[in-house]
């Protein structure tokens, strides 16, 4: 009896599992994959007839190529995690979440995206279907080696000493300063970004596309300048030049001790905790520096679900990310699991490192608050994404000296004239 | 007769045939399908739309792409020879068959084994201007630290070298092998006759290697036109464009833009360009 008992038992956990849905789900780096492992085994405690497979495809290595051809080849994951950068590309493919978000959160789609970030929601939307749910929420900001900040005898905003963000001036003068007090080459660490360089020019208020997605960026008299301005950094040695001709790498160069400070933002945090933790260094965030303002640039990700055209995999996909949507419940769990910004207004989490939360709530969120909508809108677009390496590339050309700042200017409105051409036709 | 000579005709036909296969699969249908991709414009996402002759007219303006011709030619122009003299150098000096030719010959050869990332990778780093080997034994010897990959020549030169060090060993075996197939009575008959060591390598050997030149010459010219992967670890096509060779930047246009119907059009423009390198070193063998 006793052993036809335990048969059976066997036999219905069995069966159970074979009945599990596994869901599949793309992320875009190593450490979100470890997060959503995390996060989802809390989700199958409550909901054991559902199981996930997350298959991590490097960002910066050809994440929407293959999101591409799965696509073109219809084999898509069940769900995926998408940054800034690509969710305008692949929304189309994704269920319209607008429905369910009235039915499970119980709230209209119209009070659900007020509940969140501007600078957020815009990514989310197509039209008046809601494609995607937020996950993290990225701000750019500067961050500081504490020590040598010290021995130059520099204070920074806002939590170390000085209340106001540094004028462009002064940033350059505590560039100069904090390189010489400390003997290193140089002072400042800038990623080969088009993003990153978006956010210097945004502080000049100069916009590269308009809000209907026109180049403008010629339109604005001082464009040249601030180009120079930038360029000018790297002459002066004040950034490596290998950091935009040659790859290295500007997060090494930071918390590596070869310069004091990193243009880069929030998604450094926790690499920043694990290195202070592992060698002693001190590292901490200031505001970026006020030329005619001063806010960082929004970025993050979000959730989605493809349509796979498998009712019961399209199902089960639309209840994770409703419970992923929930601020106290699987958005909860991921924040604090993954060390991230809340992307939710008036939503303060307490992650439990004191450190972390003087980063989020005193430094980030200031920057993220002030931060322009149209800083979002003019990035979530193809057009940005296809002008991101030519952005790049000419800018490193300035830097060799091959091209000068106005001729940047000229060649970006000529690059985006073709990009527009063809994406018009 | 006639039946005889159709059999073994048809018999040696039928060995082709796995060849001809793997040739129309693999490299006859995707060159007509590049081809006729050249007539669209597609980004990965969207359906295929025939756009006529508008990738070919963008071409002939796009600056950056005859750029890349011209960058791929100076690329063979400075590693071709280099190649081709080292490993000639290399297969006469360890032609011979004793043990420390055998080990000097694997040394040589290693490079050519390990995958072209690991190289490239090697290389970065040992070139890198704040971390690198190289500028870190020039500042011990009192030298100012060169940019190795951050100053358009240079970085060209670079790779460049970078691919020599790829290449050579290889080539070094194909001349061994050239080398040992040239009967040493020549070599002795010269000698018997007056001739010094650089006589008899000039006069008698480096002609009989003719075969054997021209094959270094044309896998080297070929290897290194479509060279990518070493020149996009090394330095990505930069500082700029100045690494941008051609197969670097169709693959820019094609997964970088999602421009797949452009970048096909400049493929069979590249491959144009390589069908006429590689017929005018046969007509040169020709002309012989």
């Amino acid at each position: 009896m006793r052993r036809l008992i335990l048969v059976s038992i066997l036999v219905l956990m069995f069966s159970f599992a074979a009945n599990a849905v596994k869901l599949s789900m793309y992320v875009g780096d190593e450490h979100m994959a470890k997060v959503m492992k995390e996060v989802t085994a809390v989700y199958v405690k409550e909901h054991p007839d559902v199981e996930f497979d997350i298959i991590a495809l490097p960002y910066y290595s050809g994440f929407m190529q293959k999101v591409s051809l799965s696509i073109m080849s219809g084999d898509v994951p069940d769900l995926i995690q998408v940054t800034t950068a690509y969710a305008p590309q692949v929304k189309e493919y994704l269920i319209n979440l607008a429905p369910y978000i009235e039915k499970d959160l119980g709230i209209t789609p119209k009070d659900y995206l007020n509940s969140i970030l501007d600078v957020t929601s815009v990514y989310m939307t197509q039209g008046d279907e809601i494609k995607l749910v937020p996950l993290e929420f990225t701000i750019t900001g500067i961050w500081i080696n504490k020590k040598m900040f010290e021995k130059a005898g520099i204070k920074y905003p806002p939590t170390g000493g000085r209340s106001d963000p540094w004028t462009w001036e002064e940033f350059k003068d505590i560039l100069a300063k904090v390189k010489k007090a400390n003997r290193i080459p140089y002072a400042l660490s800038y990623d080969y970004s088009a993003d990153r360089f978006f956010n210097y020019l945004a502080l000049w208020n100069i916009k590269v596309l308009d809000d209907d997605l026109n180049f403008v960026m010629d339109q604005y008299p001082d464009a040249a300048k601030a180009v120079e301005e930038f360029i000018n950094l790297f002459e002066k040695n004040l950034i490596p030049r290998a950091e935009w001709l040659s790859g290295q790498s500007a997060q090494q160069d930071f918390f590596g001790g070869r310069t004091a400070v990193y243009w880069s933002g929030s998604w450094q945090c926790d690499n920043a905790l694990d290195i202070m933790k592992e060698t002693g260094k001190e590292f901490d965030v200031a505001y970026v520096p006020m030329i005619k303002d001063w806010f960082g640039v929004p970025g993050g990700s979000f959730l989605g679900a493809f349509k796979t055209g498998n009712k019961e995999k399209e199902a089960e996909a639309i209840k994770f990310i409703m419970w992923m949507a929930q601020k106290d419940k699987g958005y909860l769990e991921f924040l604090k699991d993954g060390l991230y910004l809340t992307a939710y207004k008036n939503h303060v989490v307490d992650y439990g490192i004191p450190e972390f939360n003087k980063w989020a709530n005193e430094v980030f969120s200031k920057l993220g608050e002030r931060a322009p909508v149209w800083t979002a809108i003019t990035r979530a677009n193809v057009i940005w994404s296809k002008l991101y390496d030519v952005v790049r590339k000419q800018i490193a050309l300035g830097i060799t000296g091959e091209v000068t700042a106005e001729e940047i200017v000229k060649n970006l409105r000529s690059e985006y004239e073709k990009i527009k051409s063809e994406a018009s036709k | 007769m006639r039946n005889k000579k159709l059999s073994i005709v048809k018999n040696r036909f039928v060995f082709v045939i796995p060849g001809l296969i793997f040739f129309v699969t693999f490299s006859l249908i995707p060159i007509i399908a590049v081809f006729v991709m050249g007539f669209t414009s597609w980004d990965l996402l969207h359906p295929i739309k025939f756009v006529g002759l508008r990738n070919f007219r963008n071409m002939l303006h796009d600056k950056w792409f005859w750029n890349s011709i011209l960058v791929s030619f100076k690329f063979m122009g400075i590693s071709v020879p280099l190649i081709f003299f080292l490993s000639l150098a290399l297969a006469i000096a360890l032609y011979k068959e004793d043990r420390f030719s055998k080990i000097f010959r694997a040394f040589f050869y290693w490079p050519y084994m390990i995958p072209a990332v690991v190289g490239g990778t090697m290389w970065k780093w040992l070139l890198s201007y704040d971390t690198g080997l190289l500028n870190y034994i020039l500042s011990k010897l009192g030298l100012e630290p060169v940019s190795w990959l951050e100053e358009s020549t240079n970085a060209l030169i670079s790779v460049s070298l970078a691919q020599v060090w790829i290449l050579s060993g290889f080539m070094m075996m194909i001349f061994i092998t050239g080398l040992q197939n040239i009967p040493l009575e020549y070599q002795e008959a010269a000698v018997v006759d007056g001739a010094n060591k650089w006589q008899v390598f000039w006069y008698v050997v480096f002609p009989l290697l003719k075969n054997t030149n021209l094959l270094v010459l044309i896998v080297s010219i070929a290897y290194c036109f479509r060279s990518f992967t070493l020149i996009y670890i090394m330095t990505t096509g930069g500082p700029g464009y100045a690494t941008t060779v051609a197969p670097l930047y169709v693959y820019q246009r094609a997964f970088t833009e999602y421009r797949i119907g452009y970048a096909s059009a400049l493929s069979a423009v590249v491959l144009a360009i390589a069908l006429v390198i590689a017929l005018t070193v046969l007509r040169v063998r020709k002309s012989d």
